[in-house]
């Protein structure tokens, strides 16, 4: 199923390098004494083209790849549901998850107990389900949120998010 | 100066920290899926608190305990634990399997340890000879320059030209995001004033090179590998004759030259370096048929070119401030940190400092030398680590870096982002060293190329024999890897 990886990335960033073209136009542009020929817009345009035609030349190569694949029968065979594909990868998207959450949770309630709470879910998320074990990762959880959050405040002038406990 | 250097890094604190700094590199070398950049990434917020040659010292320590500690997995699990020593497999599995992990060990350690003083002995030498070259630059020569550096970065990395570029690009159009050279203008900012100084160079390192190797992690793990390790290995001294090792000197520097040269290269490192003194030395040896199946010559092939790779790859980052790969990246970052600014100036503005590098990569050297012949019992049982604790603390660990870099949570966002970004980037194949690089560059190349397109009506381009040269280059470069390329696809045609 090579077409996908040049297909989908392919339409993705046509999509998102045509935006950045778009974008590009609201750039202001210094005209006084001294402005370079070259102004603010001109990079950007010249990025955004140069990845705008890559991005096409990965859509056409995928189309090939894949009307290659129809036309040897091997399409139909690997087709799995998007539920199926989400399951199948839920520990990857689980700690994407996860850590947003953990990125959220820090400022309103403080890096010692949001990393702690991260700790655990994250360690219990990367254990194989029969080797699971609640406790051990709960004490390994607490004593690094508060090792990490002693050390780097402490001794190493960090300043990380307190929260509204204060800690 | 150089005095000045040695002086700074003779301080117990700074041995202690490169102490550290090694042990913990050859830890997360050993360890498959653990990589020295993550080492580096990790240990960065430690150091924002020191001094320039502490830190610093701390971040080279790790670089070269994390190249080194790759041996270790390489030959007594036949996985690299760096992309490093994938080449140390070759014949160090099978002199593990006959018996001889000692001596595959011990051969290992004492050519890193060979390969690393050469490379840093040659960085010692060429990185000022070139800053003072490039000290001359001018507009015209920087663009010639980064255009250069990345057409090698595109055509190095991948035998997709198409997704090297688009790589590049994606980084480069990064990089706009922010302030714009010259004229200050925001671009892309969608006025979030914490998007005006644009993306961190951190940010994005730690998103694209930690988080992933947390995220590549959790797609295994209802997939356990197994593996057992022999920890019964018992070393006696070096494990190998005076004998054996005259007979390895001149593969040894052969394969030290190699790794310097292609460590000055950008966009490929260690990896390559290792393939390349391995099918250098097998091709040139009497013997090449032994080759595989277990002879020290592979090993000390492979081994002394990666480690001579890390002074290759330190050129480039000092004199001219470009990084070839994801560590030199990660170090410049830690450089950026502590105010120290790598270029043409770096000897005159922070010499004593850089001096101190140096001094620091000569202790970390000899105490990897050290460390790895008496406590190889303690890293091998290290390999046992559970990877599903580690990695939630290195997360933790890279956001406080993030957070620490300039004190706002906002920056853990663009973590979480490019983690998003860089793992997609792996699912598609695109490969993210000419990202890096394309996103430190892509800036250098705009302030210069419109800086030229002022002075161009005054000054012909051709007036600089540099520019001239370096242009040339280019062209030789693309149309080399253009026919490469070629011929790549017209063998893959063949095989369908």
């Amino acid at each position: 199923m090579e077409y996908r990886k040049n297909l989908y990335p392919g339409i993705i960033l046509t999509i998102i390098s045509a935006a950045y073209l778009a974008l590009s136009g609201q750039i202001e542009i210094f005209t006084g004494s001294g402005a370079t020929p070259l102004d603010a817009r001109f990079m950007p345009r010249l990025w955004g083209t140069v990845l705008l035609i890559l991005s096409l030349m990965l859509v056409v190569r995928g189309i090939k790849q894949r009307k290659a694949a129809v036309a040897s029968g091997e399409i139909d065979a690997s087709k799995k549901s998007l539920i199926e594909a989400i399951a199948d990868s839920r520990e990857v998207l689980l700690s994407f998850v996860f850590l947003a959450i953990y990125v959220a949770i820090m400022e309103p309630i403080g890096f010692l107990i949001s990393t702690a709470v991260y700790l655990y879910a994250e360690i219990l998320l990367l254990t194989e389900k029969s080797k699971r074990n609640y406790i051990i990762p709960l004490i390994v959880a607490i004593i690094f949120a508060v090792g990490i959050d002693f050390i780097f405040v402490r001794f190493l002038n960090v300043l990380l998010p307190a929260g509204i406990f204060g800690f | 100066m150089i005095l000045e250097g040695l002086l700074s890094v003779a301080d117990p604190f700074i041995i202690f920290l490169i102490a550290v700094g090694v042990i913990v590199g050859i830890i997360f070398g050993s360890i498959p899926g653990l990589t020295a950049t993550m080492a580096v990434v990790m240990f960065l917020p430690v150091t924002y608190a020191m001094t320039p040659v502490q830190g610093i010292s701390m971040l080279v320590a790790l670089y070269i305990g994390g190249i080194s500690g790759g041996l270790i997995s390489a030959i007594l699990l036949n996985i690299p634990g760096t992309p490093s020593s994938v080449a140390t497999c070759f014949d160090g599995r099978p002199l593990a399997e006959k018996g001889q992990a000692p001596k595959a060990l011990g051969v290992g350690v004492v050519f890193s340890f060979i390969g690393t003083i050469i490379g840093v002995a040659l960085l010692i030498v060429i990185s000022p000879m070139l800053a003072s070259v490039a000290i001359k630059f001018g507009p015209f020569e920087y663009c010639a320059l980064t255009i250069l550096a990345l057409s090698l970065v595109i055509t190095l990395t991948g035998k997709d030209m198409v997704k090297g570029l688009i790589g590049a690009v994606i980084g480069t159009t990064l990089a706009t995001v922010g302030l714009s050279p010259i004229d200050s203008k925001q671009r892309f900012t969608f006025d979030i004033t914490n998007l005006t100084a644009g993306f961190k160079l951190l940010v994005v390192l730690i998103g694209l090179f930690a988080i992933t190797e947390v995220v590549k992690y959790a797609a295994t793990v209802r997939k356990p590998e197994n593996f057992t390790i022999e920890d019964d290995v018992k070393m006696h001294g070096v494990g190998f004759s005076f004998q054996e090792f005259k007979s390895q000197i001149v593969n040894a520097i052969r394969s030290a030259l190699i790794g310097v040269g292609i460590g000055i290269l950008p966009g490929i490192g260690g990896g390559v370096s290792c393939m390349v003194s391995y099918t250098v030395a097998k091709n040139s040896s009497k013997y090449p048929e032994k080759f595989g199946t277990g002879i020290i010559d592979g090993v000390v092939a492979s081994e002394t070119s990666n480690n001579g790779c890390i002074g290759g790859a330190m050129i480039p980052l000092l004199a001219l401030g470009i990084p070839g790969d994801a560590v030199t990246a990660m170090l410049l970052g830690g450089l950026m940190v502590h105010n120290v600014s790598p270029g043409p100036l770096i000897f005159q503005k922070s010499g004593a400092t850089v001096y101190g590098i140096f001094f620091a990569m000569i202790i970390a050297a000899v105490m990897m030398l050290i460390f790895m012949l008496l406590g190889m019992k303690g890293f091998i049982k290290v390999l046992k680590v559970p990877k599903n604790y580690l990695l939630p603390i290195i997360v933790v660990l890279c956001c406080v870096g993030a957070i620490g870099d300039s004190n706002r949570v906002f920056d853990v966002w663009g973590v979480l982002i490019f983690g998003i970004v860089g793992y997609l980037l792996i699912k598609a194949k695109i490969p993210t060293s000419p990202l890096i690089l394309g996103f430190i560059l892509g800036p250098t190349l705009e302030s210069n190329l419109r800086k030229v397109s002022q002075l161009i009506s005054t000054d012909s381009p051709l007036s600089h024999p540099i520019f001239v040269g370096f242009m040339i280059l280019t062209v030789i470069v693309v149309i080399l890897s253009l026919r490469s390329n070629k011929k790549a696809n017209a063998a893959l045609d063949v095989e369908e």
